[in-house]
Order: C-alpha cells, then sequence, then structure tokens
C-alpha cells in the first residue's frame, strides 16, 4: 500500500516537474515528455536538432527541476579523454596543479550531463564516455570514482560533416532514446519565443523552476517502479512481434515506397534496445496511472527508442532520414496488438 | 435518414419489380395462349368461344376467319361486326377487308347463281367496306383488287352517290344499306 | 406620244404587279400516270399572299366525296407566318377503269380577303392517267370470279409483354443484388461482411472465452480499417468510414475493454461484459449492411 503511495507521488512530482519544463521551453511537448520518460526510466539520451531551438535550455531547466549538478561540455577535435578528468593549471603559488575535471569536479552529485556535439570529439573520448554511461562509474587517479546519479545527454551536429566523427553503432546503441528536438510549429508559441522578454534571459528563465533535489532518489524509485508495472502475456507477445518485424519488417506486411523490403535491413534492435523499450514504455505506463503495459505506451516510445538501433543497408542508408519514421511507422501500423 | 430508409426502400422495389414480372409473365403467358388460338383457327380447327369472348378482337378476327374458311357466312358476319371499329386503323383496315370479302364472295356466289336482287346489295355492301379499309390502309393491294372486282360486278353511275361513311351508325349500316340504283350485273 | 404611251403601259404594269393578291402561286403533284383503283393521291399547294390578304379557310373543298370517284381524304392548312400558305390534300380514287382512262381532279377557287373585298385565286384542275387492275376478260373460278383472299388474322404482338418481362426481371435481378450485396451475401465483397462472421462468433461465446469474442471484433475492425486500428487512430478510421461513428461511445468502451482484459492482471468477465460486447456487434453488423 505504502508502496503504491510512494509511485503515485513521485508521478505527482514527475507530471509537475514536466510541466514546469514545458512552461520554460515552448512548444516542445513531445520532447519534454520522452526526456521525462528518459529520465525517470535512467536512460542516457541523443538528442538531434538544429541550432538555437531550446536543447540547452531545456536540460538545464531538466537539471534544475531534478537538482543535482549540471555539467556541460563542448565536443572538439582536440579533445582528450583526460580533459574531462583532470586539468592543469599554475596556482597562484606558482606551482603547477592538478584539479578534477568536468566529469569528477562534481563527485557523485553530477546529475545532468550534457555533452554538446559529441560527434567532433574522438573515438578515445567517446569510450570513456561510454564506460562512465554504462557502469556509472570513472578510473581516475587511480581509483574509481562513482557516478551513480549520472545521466548523460548527447547532441549530435547533423549540419557539418567536416571533421566529425560518426558514433560507432555500439555507442549509439547504448543510449536509450535518440529525441529530436524541432522548432514549435504554432504561430503563437514562436511569437512568444520572438517577443516575450521572459524567454530572453535564460538564467532568469532558469531560476523560475523550482530547485529539486530528488535526483538521488531517481534510481530507486526507477527500480521499483520497473517491478511494479506488469507486462501481460498478450503484451510481451505484441512486443516480441514489434522486435522480430523490426528485423524483417517483409514478414509483417511493411511496405515502403520504391523499397525492396528483403533488402532492406541490415540490423534491427538489439536485446539492449529491446530492454531499454520496455522500461521507457513501463515509465509512460506509470505516468498514465496505470500498473499494467499497453500498447500504446509501447508506441508511444518506440520511434525515439528504435530509430537509431536500426541500421539500413548502405544502398537505402543515403535515403535514411525519409524511410526511418516510415519503417517505424509501418512496423507499429501492421502489428496488431491483440 | 436515408441511409435508415434504404433498406425499407430497397426492399420496397424488389416487391413491386417481383410482382411487375409476375404480372408481365401472366400476360406473356395470355399472348402466347391468344395466338395458339388464332393459329388453331386459321388451320381450321374449331376452339371454344369462352376465351374468345374475354380476348382481345384479334381472336375475334380470327374466329371469322375460321367460320368464313367453312362457309358459315352468317356466324362470320355477326363475328365481324362485333369488331368493326375496334383496335388500330391497320386492324381496322383489316377487318373491313375481311368483312368485304365476305360480302363480295356471297355476291360472287349469288350472281353466279343469277340471282341477281340477292347479289347486287350485297356487292354494294362489299364495295362500301373496301373503301372504307383503303380509306384507312390506301397500300392494300388485295383490297384494291377486290373493289375493283365488285365495282366490274357492280358498276357505278353518276347518279349512285356513296352513302356517307360515319363510325356511329356502321352496325346498322352493315345489315340494312341498300346502296342506290343497280344498274345490271353481268 | 409613242413615249407617253409605253409610259402608260409601264405604269400598268408596275401597278398590276403591286395590286396581285398573290405574289407567288404554286401547285405540286406528282406523276399524272401509273395511278389504279383505290390510290391516293397527294397535291400540295403553296402561295404568299401580300400583307393583308389572309386566306378564308371556310372556302377550302372539305373533306368527303367530291363526286362519285373521288374523295378527298384530308386536307391540310399550314402557314410559316401571315403570307406563306401550304395547303396539303389528299384525294382517293375509286374508279375501276376498263382500260388506261385519264382522270381530272377537279379544280376549285380558294378565297382571299382583303378587308371586306373578296378576291380569289383557282387552282387549277389536274389530269391524270388511271388504270385497271384487271385484264378485260376476266378468268373464272368455280365460284365465279377470281378474287383475292382473305387477310390472315394477325397474331398478336408478344414483344410488349415480352420486354417488359425482361425489363422488370432485370431491374428484380437489379435490386436482388443491391440487397445482397447490403448484406454481404456476394462472395467477393468480404468486406461487408465482416461484422456477420463476427456476430455469428460472438453470439456463441461465454464467459470463459471472452478472448474469441474480442479477437473477432478486433478482427473485423482490422480488416476494415486495412491495418491494425488502435484506439487513437480511431478518429482516422471515422474518416474513412463515417457511418461506424455513431458508435464512437461504444468503441471507446471496446477498446478500453480490450485493454484491460488483455493486458491488466485480475481482470474478470462478467455475463453483462459479454451482452455488451453482442450489442456492440449487433450494432456495427447494421451499419455494415446499411440499414442504420
Amino acid at each position: 500500500m505504502s508502496l503504491d503511495r510512494h509511485l503515485s507521488d513521485s508521478r505527482d512530482h514527475a507530471l509537475a516537474f514536466e510541466q514546469q519544463i514545458n512552461l520554460t521551453v515552448l512548444g516542445l511537448g513531445a520532447a519534454v515528455r520522452h526526456i521525462v520518460i528518459a529520465v525517470y526510466a535512467r536512460g542516457h539520451v541523443l538528442l538531434e536538432g538544429a541550432v538555437g531551438v531550446g536543447k540547452t535550455t531545456l536540460l538545464r531547466a531538466v537539471a534544475q527541476g531534478l537538482g543535482g549538478d549540471f555539467q556541460r561540455i563542448e565536443g572538439t577535435i582536440d579533445l582528450m579523454p583526460a580533459d574531462l578528468l583532470y586539468y592543469t593549471y599554475l596556482a597562484n603559488d606558482g606551482r603547477p596543479a592538478v584539479e578534477p575535471g568536468p566529469l569528477l569536479k562534481h563527485g557523485d552529485t553530477l546529475a545532468t550531463f550534457f555533452f554538446n556535439e559529441i560527434n567532433r570529439a574522438r573515438p578515445q573520448v567517446h569510450a570513456l564516455l561510454l564506460r562512465a554511461m554504462a557502469e556509472r562509474s570513472i578510473h581516475a587517479f587511480n581509483r574509481d570514482y562513482a557516478l551513480p546519479h549520472i545521466q548523460v545527454f548527447a547532441d549530435r551536429n547533423r549540419v557539418e560533416k567536416e571533421e566529425t566523427f560518426e558514433l560507432p553503432a555500439a555507442a549509439k546503441d547504448r543510449f536509450m532514446m535518440e529525441i529530436n528536438i524541432t522548432m514549435p510549429s504554432d504561430n503563437a508559441s514562436l511569437e512568444q519565443l520572438m517577443f516575450n522578454p521572459r524567454f530572453h534571459d535564460t538564467d532568469a528563465l532558469i531560476a523560475e523552476i523550482a530547485p529539486g533535489t530528488r535526483y538521488y532518489e531517481l534510481n530507486s524509485l526507477a527500480h521499483t517502479l520497473q517491478q511494479q508495472i506488469q507486462a501481460s502475456p498478450k503484451l510481451r507477445d505484441y512486443a516480441l512481434t514489434l522486435w522480430k518485424a523490426s528485423h524483417q519488417p517483409q514478414h509483417y506486411g511493411v511496405q515502403l515506397s520504391d523499397v525492396d523490403m528483403s533488402q532492406l535491413m541490415l540490423a534491427g534492435a538489439s536485446p539492449r534496445g529491446m530492454s531499454y523499450l520496455i522500461r521507457a514504455a513501463k515509465v509512460s505506463a506509470w505516468l498514465a496511472q496505470r500498473d499494467y503495459l499497453l500498447p500504446e505506451d509501447i508506441q508511444a516510445v518506440f520511434a525515439v527508442c528504435m530509430s537509431h538501433r536500426l541500421f539500413l543497408n548502405p544502398m537505402y542508408a543515403y535515403r535514411k532520414d525519409q524511410l526511418l519514421p516510415e519503417l517505424m511507422n509501418g512496423i507499429l501500423q501492421q502489428v496488431a496488438a491483440p | 435518414m436515408l441511409r435508415r430508409l434504404r433498406h425499407p426502400l430497397l426492399w420496397g422495389a424488389l416487391a413491386l419489380s417481383l410482382s411487375a414480372t409476375l404480372y408481365q409473365a401472366a400476360a406473356l403467358y395470355r399472348v402466347q395462349h391468344d395466338n395458339d388460338l388464332i393459329s388453331q383457327l386459321t388451320a381450321g380447327q374449331a376452339v371454344d368461344i369462352g376465351p374468345i369472348v374475354t380476348g382481345p378482337p384479334e381472336l375475334r378476327l380470327a374466329r371469322a376467319y375460321y367460320f368464313k374458311q367453312k362457309h358459315r357466312y352468317d356466324e362470320a358476319l355477326s363475328t365481324l361486326s362485333l369488331i368493326v371499329g375496334l383496335g388500330d386503323p391497320q386492324f381496322q383496315a383489316l377487318v373491313r377487308y375481311n368483312l368485304g370479302n365476305l360480302y363480295l364472295e356471297q355476291a360472287v356466289t349469288a350472281s353466279h347463281e343469277q340471282h341477281i336482287n340477292t347479289a347486287a346489295p350485297l356487292a354494294g355492301l362489299a364495295k362500301q367496306a373496301y373503301r372504307q379499309s383503303l380509306a384507312l390502309d390506301s397500300s392494300n393491294w388485295d383490297a384494291k383488287y377486290n373493289l375493283e372486282v365488285a365495282m366490274r360486278l357492280l358498276p357505278e353511275m353518276d347518279v349512285l352517290i356513296q352513302a356517307e361513311d360515319s363510325n356511329k351508325n356502321q352496325k346498322t349500316q352493315l345489315w340494312t344499306t341498300v346502296p342506290g340504283f343497280p344498274r345490271g350485273l353481268p | 406620244m409613242r413615249i407617253l404611251f409605253v409610259l402608260f403601259l409601264f405604269v400598268l404594269g408596275c401597278s398590276s404587279s403591286v395590286d396581285e393578291p398573290i405574289r407567288y402561286f404554286k401547285v405540286e403533284t406528282p406523276r399524272p400516270f401509273g395511278y389504279v383503283n383505290g390510290d391516293e393521291i397527294s397535291q400540295r399547294i403553296l402561295f404568299e399572299t401580300r400583307p393583308g390578304i389572309s386566306l378564308e379557310r371556310a372556302s377550302l373543298p372539305g373533306k368527303g366525296p367530291l363526286n362519285r370517284w373521288l374523295n378527298l381524304n384530308d386536307i391540310r392548312v399550314s402557314q410559316a407566318d401571315d403570307q406563306h400558305y401550304q395547303i396539303d390534300l389528299r384525294y382517293q380514287i375509286f374508279y375501276a377503269p376498263l382500260e388506261v382512262k385519264a382522270l381530272t381532279l377537279p379544280s376549285f377557287e380558294l378565297q382571299l380577303n382583303q378587308g371586306e373585298q373578296r378576291l380569289s385565286q383557282t387552282v387549277p384542275a389536274w389530269t391524270f392517267t388511271l388504270s385497271p387492275l384487271r385484264e378485260l376478260v376476266v378468268r373464272q373460278t368455280e365460284q365465279g370470279e377470281y378474287m383475292r383472299p382473305d387477310s390472315l388474322p394477325p397474331l398478336l404482338n408478344t414483344r410488349p409483354a415480352l420486354y417488359g418481362l425482361l425489363a422488370s426481371v432485370l431491374i428484380a435481378l437489379a435490386l436482388a443484388v443491391a440487397l445482397a450485396w447490403q448484406y454481404g451475401y456476394l462472395a467477393f465483397n468480404g468486406r461487408r461482411r465482416l461484422f456477420k462472421k463476427a456476430l455469428r462468433t460472438v453470439s456463441g461465446i461465454s464467459k470463459s472465452d471472452m478472448a474469441t469474442g474480442l479477437q473477432a471484433l478486433h478482427h473485423c475492425l482490422n480488416t476494415l480499417n486495412g491495418q491494425p486500428l488502435f484506439v487513437h487512430q480511431l478518429a482516422d478510421f471515422y474518416q474513412r468510414h463515417p457511418h461506424y461513428q455513431s458508435l464512437h461511445a461504444q468503441w471507446l468502451w471496446f477498446f478500453n475493454y480490450s485493454n484491460r482484459f488483455y493486458f491488466s492482471p485480475g481482470m474478470t468477465v462478467v455475463s453483462g461484459d459479454i451482452q455488451q460486447l453482442k450489442t456492440l456487434c449487433q450494432l456495427a453488423r447494421s451499419i455494415e449492411r446499411g440499414s442504420r
């Protein structure tokens, strides 16, 4: 009973948190919902979107709402793994000094870590980051530093291709979601963003959010939540079918224009991907005040959890931006739930 | 609204068209049957009078044809007199031609037997019937020919003016008209 | 002097042509030979009067016998405008000549009115020849003179009845096909008998095989939709199948119920649910066959 109570209280907090973020960044309701789901499912997020649409503001708002420390780093070609761990400088007394770098300096209170333009950084940096993401710990100064609450948000620059290092498939797979952040499309929001002075000063805007202190509860809450939300046999069937359909869409009646479906897929979703999918779906069910999963929960997070995990045959890869959403949609529409 | 009415309407129309089908089938059967009767009469076989009384005038024409074949002139005449003035002009022309033939045949027979007093009025009646027939349908060559036969049998002189043709007193005319003044037979 | 005389003549000529009551007059007749007893001859008179002059129709010859051998069967006057007249006459001859004989259609006067004044125009007589149909010395048969036999009594026309029958059969067939289509009896329109089959399934189920019933109805909706239908796609579904929108509340119930049944733990089926499912199926069926 108290467990249910705990879950429902936390849900109220989560919904209030979502609402506050929506007041801070306008017109990004769907992306905000996905980020909230990722936060409560403890998954790392790959962000995608044009310049200046509010990614940083969004993440700062998240960090502010959750509490804990926020750290941001820019990916550059000369960034080295060590730069994340420490930096050296000449102290006032003229002697060289060593200080913990961005990852370490907050200790275990680091909750939100934003890696901007991750594809500008070298693979060595990726490797370090991936370990931090997977194990939530870092080896430095001859000891392990635990980062129990870290959640990584990484942004991929899609505009420039020069001097970038595409994330390897294994790296991408460690992210729970890839969230596309687009400009709000309704005129009212656009006008607000342009003329309302409230949105001009980001620092003041972020300060409006009541600072939260719940980040340290998230891990245990996520654990409870995953235990409590039930998946019926029928739903397991459904999820399984979706998984298989992501490998062989042609067997499930998915048909895209101008595509030989048997040649389309290079690789479908990984087991880790599917487990992430179900974790996210459970959070979605929890936010919808249910203690069991529905197909619509899975559908709600299917695209964001899957699109960066499906690999198309190179001959179709250049049409990826068009084909992937269609494929995702096609799978969802062709697989019947009951 | 219309959608809800569609089913009753369809069913109603179906019932209506089915009954129309039945009616038409019955009508077709009746016509075929009447045609059978006509063929029998034409072939010289006697048939029951019942269906002829209620049937169309064509049946009586066929019956009259049958009587004439059997030389039962009086019965033929009374049968024909029932249908003079019925049907379309084409049919009426036909009836009058057969009526003319009925008179003419008797007139020819009578004149053959030198019964001139019998022959003359009959020939006159025949001429009148042929003229009426030709007025209705001037393309009947048989009527033209037989009218000439009748005219030769009973030549017309200028004093002889044909009685005015009128449909109203035809039936009485059939029996009573004695046209003009016969000027001798061959 | 001579010039004066010529001038006088000229004036006379002019005045006479101006004063002529009829500007144009023509009688059209067919060939003047080769007619036989009982033939009809048609004659057409065309003329144009001066303005103010009209034809006195009472002066035209009446229908009926004109003399012993000539009958006027029909006379028809038509006018293109006030001045142009056309008179169609149809004569019929009843004359049995012994040899080719010349006969004459009598002439008559057309009376024209000009105010109080009476004018007249003569339609000239027209002569033609009439031929006999029979030889001079007539052959004889046993009964006497040879004559043409009776005409055979005509058979009744079966076409009207036949066409009527065909038309009514075709209409009845078309209606029957339309009804069969509505009720989903036709093999090729499987989409019109989805709910019919589902109804058959649902009407036989008990509490224990609720899954079968739900499955049947889901199958219907999925097939009708062309792809699996989820509750959030209902609006789109109604766009394509607007008639089903009237059952919106029931569909929502159905999807919610199905979700709870399939995905929620500890769900028990009560008989009311089955009844509701059956009712929904019946309603959907009646929409499917078009009676709602």
